[in-house]
């Protein structure tokens, strides 16, 4: 039997980690990193590239470069979030059948999960490497935040890179947990139960998590995020800032120039970095754009303070969310017993700032950021595997689950914060007209009490019910969320005890077919890399 | 509202129904460490009992869920009430009483037994209930009998609720309940307070048991009242703390976009101040080279006076010459001139030695035409040299001194 391990997928960079001699470690991949870069392209000479590679040539070639793939996992094309996107993203997006948002590379349309399950492959095969084994099935991380549609698209990734997905868990979770296992806590007075509050800031979303971390269990109170804010809107920010200032300066919009705002991105980021340690950074592009003057040139310095400003209100959002955890939680911040940071933005000196005043305590420094989420997963994938016997973790389900009425108002059925897995039925739904004999079941996820302004999961159809007057059958929805996070709902008619049992399919999931033709792709593609790698 | 398999919460965890929170949360812990799918990857079943498990913690893990789950339970668990258990055995205690904690033995008592006569079948429970009635009717005490009567009680309403038949007494008591409870609602605070220490006052000072329990349920249902306009009041107060949080930090939104924009003006305004700045840096330093420039070529000697005024020093220094080389060529034409006129009047005046007069007059007009002649040639010699003549002026001026040159020899020869 193969090795199960843990990876944390995410928005800018992915890792692997997997359990040894009782602790976990994270995998260092083939080019000497301890994480790949979540990037995917096609260089023009047709070569298909992932991780540090892809990521060194985007300069050259931004249309076929495909980053932050995990913001178009599980999305319509159509969704707001998602029209917003596309406009700031150098390659092209396009409708599937489904209406799915899928991407264009090189000509050919693919799957989100078929561009996440060329990153997974790659660290499966790296991970095979280093442990000269052969690795079966992961224990994969999702935002606490994300919705059904987005965890169910995540596990399909899974499968095309031929993975067995033992377990989607949240981000922060998995962090609460390596931070649970490392003894951190038992330090503490070891019967106090300790309340952890998880700060994950990543390249693309934010999740707060409030953690029960007790002796044998890790019990999740509440959790509240953003799945479209992380550490590439700070990113936008300084490169919104040294665009309109070129443009003011030289009447040139860098944004209409892909191979200029490539080489400006890297720059800001790059001064982002610098700004966590100095109190100044230079970003200087040499021949960034030309106009009838000759070649232009950008040199721009940024104070520490001057980003802050910049970026003060993103850091704001995230602790409007720490604050909703809270109340859901029924807790104050000063009941919190540790704080700890995850996420490569909770690096800025700011949001550490901001999150020690908001929670009244330093946040411990104890864990890498970086890696928290890949080695918490580890452990989750050897307690799944028999390998350990770690604290049992109880998750949340984080969005409230309810049903479309005919009136457009959402019932809920399971609400946020529910622990997982649960089961929750309600009856005396009924039917609108006289001698209707089926009914339509639409499952939506979200907060809002307009069942329009929450995600539509899917909707499924029940049958054979008896004739009667409008409101006289009486049937039951039942919602079952298993320990994935992910649903399955029933509808059952009383009485005639007709029953449609469905697991919810939001429509841009991919298809068993799909998924096989894909993996099909990714395991070919893998082969004529590896072959590849072996003549350099 | 039971679970499907008909099971309380209650029963799924195993506690009691008036466990308290500690209790309810260790028997989560205990019952989740036992039969959590991760623990129990071989048992299909075990996340469906699970799901059970966390749909009843998540019920009676929170207060308001409880109470609320507690009141849509069948009164199974609430003592009977209305008098019948009342004489003597419970003393006055009535469900509506505070919970101290020989009400909570009293109740776990109480859920004992209904547990047990549940798993009775009805012959056993009516055999139950003559026997009871019998050792009532034989109590040598009255404790004694009181205990009987209220085991009579609790069975009978066991087989009441088994065959459906909710007793008439209990709906009656039931609305009379809501009645007052309806009438309470459309009371003051104030009102409230006083009608409870009223009663409770009564209470203690009641001759007989029925009167003390009538007024301390009278008491307790007011102080319900109470209680839950107090946590109205409560909730009210966080939603408006809720609101007064979201304002300000609408107002702070408010704030840091005013401030945003006045950042932006100034970064504009600062912008375009080292613009304009930058220019007339630019123009004061072409300025500045050209005034350089300028000092450093010698002033132009010849003819200053009379040369315009131009920027160009090269263009101006050559024009110079140009007017000079052009007036020494008009000068010498003219010259030219004046020695043909001077040969012509010589030899015209010398033709005529006889009559010098006539030769003097003679050669006087003609010396006079020849002087308008050279006058005129000089004069447009000099202009033409400055280049202020334009093409046409210079030819026609050229042909009235030819006709002038031509004239004045005509005359001479004449004369």
């Amino acid at each position: 039997m193969g090795r199960v391990v843990g990876i944390d997928l995410g928005t800018t960079n992915s890792s692997v980690a997997v359990m040894e001699d009782a602790a976990p470690v994270v995998i260092v991949n083939a080019e000497g990193y301890r994480t790949t870069p979540s990037v995917v392209a096609v260089s023009p000479s047709g070569e298909r590239l992932v991780g540090v590679q892809a990521r060194n040539q985007a300069i050259l070639n931004p249309a076929d470069t495909v980053y932050s793939v995990k913001h178009l996992m599980g999305q319509r094309y159509d969704d707001p979030k998602i029209v917003e996107l596309r406009e700031k993203l150098p390659y092209t997006l396009v409708p599937a059948d489904n209406d799915a948002a899928w991407v264009e590379m090189a000509g050919s349309k693919l799957s989100p999960p078929e561009i996440a399950a060329m990153i997974l492959t790659r660290l499966k095969t790296d991970a095979e490497a280093y442990l000269n084994d052969e690795v079966t099935g992961a224990v994969i991380t999702v935002p606490a935040y994300f919705d059904d549609g987005q965890r169910t698209a995540t596990k399909d990734a899974g499968e095309i890179a031929g993975l067995k997905v033992e377990r989607i868990i949240n981000e922060p979770t998995a962090a609460a947990m390596a931070y649970g296992y490392g003894g951190h806590a038992a330090s503490a007075a070891a019967d106090e139960p300790q309340i952890v509050a998880v700060y994950d800031l990543g390249g693309g979303t934010f999740d707060i998590s409030i953690a029960d971390v007790g002796a044998d269990m890790i019990e999740v109170l509440a959790t509240n995020g953003d799945t479209f804010l992380g550490g590439d809107l700070f990113d936008e920010r300084l490169i919104d800032q040294l665009v309109s200032d070129f443009q003011a300066e030289h009447g040139v919009n860098l944004r209409e120039i892909p191979s200029a705002l490539q080489r400006l991105k890297e720059s800001a980021v790059q001064a982002k970095h610098d700004l966590s340690t100095l109190k100044s950074a230079t970003v200087n592009l040499p021949f960034i754009a030309a106009d009838v003057s000759g070649p232009l040139n950008l040199l721009a310095t940024i104070s520490r303070d001057e980003f802050e400003q910049m970026t003060e209100s993103l850091v704001e959002q995230t602790l409007d969310a720490c604050t909703r955890a809270l109340d859901d939680a029924q807790l104050s911040p000063s009941e919190i017993s540790s704080v700890l940071l995850v996420g490569g933005q909770t690096r800025m000196p700011l949001v550490q700032r901001r999150v020690g005043e908001f929670f009244g305590q330093e946040p411990l420094r104890s864990i890498n950021p970086d890696e928290a989420v890949a080695l918490g997963a580890a452990v989750q994938a050897a307690a799944l595997s028999g390998e350990a016997h770690p604290k049992l973790l109880l998750d949340i389900t984080p969005l409230t689950l309810s049903v479309w009425n005919h009136d457009g108002r959402a019932v809920p059925i399971i609400p946020r914060n529910t622990t997982i897995p649960t089961s929750e039925s309600s009856s005396g739904w009924s039917t609108t007209t006289d001698f209707q004999t089926g009914v339509r079941v639409r499952v939506v996820q979200g907060e809002s009490e307009m069942a329009r302004d929450n995600k539509l999961l899917g909707e499924f159809e029940l049958g054979g019910i008896r004739l009667a007057k409008q409101g006289e059958p009486s049937i039951e929805v039942t919602f079952d969320i298993d320990a994935d996070g992910i649903l399955h709902a029933s509808a059952r008619d009383m009485d005639t005890g007709a029953e449609n049992q469905v697991t919810v399919n939001t429509g841009n999931d991919l298809g068993v077919q799909q998924i096989e033709e894909s993996k099909e792709r990714v395991e070919e593609f893998e082969l004529q890399e590896r072959e590849r790698r072996e003549i350099d | 509202m039971a679970t499907r398999e008909g099971r309380t919460h209650y029963d799924v965890l195993g506690v009691a129904r008036d466990a308290s929170a500690t209790e309810i949360r260790r028997a989560f812990r205990d019952l989740t460490l036992e039969h959590h799918p991760d623990r129990n990857k071989d048992n299909p079943s075990a996340g469906k009992r699970m799901a059970e498990i966390n749909a009843a913690y998540g019920v009676l893990r929170d207060r308001r869920k409880r109470q609320a789950y507690d009141a849509s339970l069948p009164s199974e668990a609430t003592p009977p009430d209305d008098g019948r258990a009342n004489d003597g055995f419970r003393d006055a205690r009535t469900r509506w009483e505070r919970a101290d904690a020989e009400e909570h033995e009293w109740q776990a008592y109480v859920a004992q037994v209904q547990a047990e006569l549940k798993g009775w079948t009805n012959e056993r429970l009516h055999a139950f209930v003559s026997e009871q009635n019998a050792l009532a009717d034989d109590a040598a005490s009255f404790e004694e009998r009181s205990m009987h009567q209220w085991l009579v009680a609790i069975t009978l309403e066991e087989i009441e609720f088994r065959e459906g038949r909710a007793d008439p007494e209990e709906h009656e008591w039931q609305a009379y309940v809501a009645q007052v409870q309806a009438e309470l609602k459309g009371w003051t605070d104030d009102h409230l307070r006083a009608f409870m220490s009223e009663h409770a006052a009564l209470a203690g000072d009641a001759a007989s048991l029925e009167e003390r329990s009538m007024h301390q349920w009278f008491a307790a249902v007011t102080l319900e009242e109470i209680e839950f306009r107090e946590e109205q009041a409560e909730r009210e107060r966080a939603e408006q703390e809720r609101r007064r949080r979201e304002r300000e930090r609408r107002r702070r939104e408010e704030r840091e976009r005013a401030e945003q924009a006045r950042r932006e003006q100034l970064q504009r305004e600062e912008r375009e101040r080292a613009e304009k700045a930058r220019r007339e840096r630019l123009r004061r330093e072409e300025r500045e080279r050209r005034e350089a420039l300028q000092s450093a070529t010698p002033p132009p000697a010849p003819d200053e006076s009379a040369a315009p005024p131009h920027p160009e020093e090269r263009r101006q220094e050559g024009r110079v010459r140009r007017i000079l080389r052009r007036l020494a060529a008009r000068v010498g034409a003219a010259l030219v001139v004046l020695v043909v006129q001077l040969i012509a009047v010589v030899v015209i005046g010398g033709t005529d030695p006889d009559n010098p007069e006539v030769a003097s007059d003679g050669a006087g007009i003609g010396a006079l035409i020849w002087l308008l002649c050279a006058v005129f040639a000089l004069v447009l010699a000099g202009v033409d040299a400055f280049e202020k003549v334009s093409e046409v002026w210079r030819k026609r001026s050229l042909g009235v001194l030819a006709a002038l040159i031509v004239l004045s020899i005509v005359i001479s020869a004449v004369v």
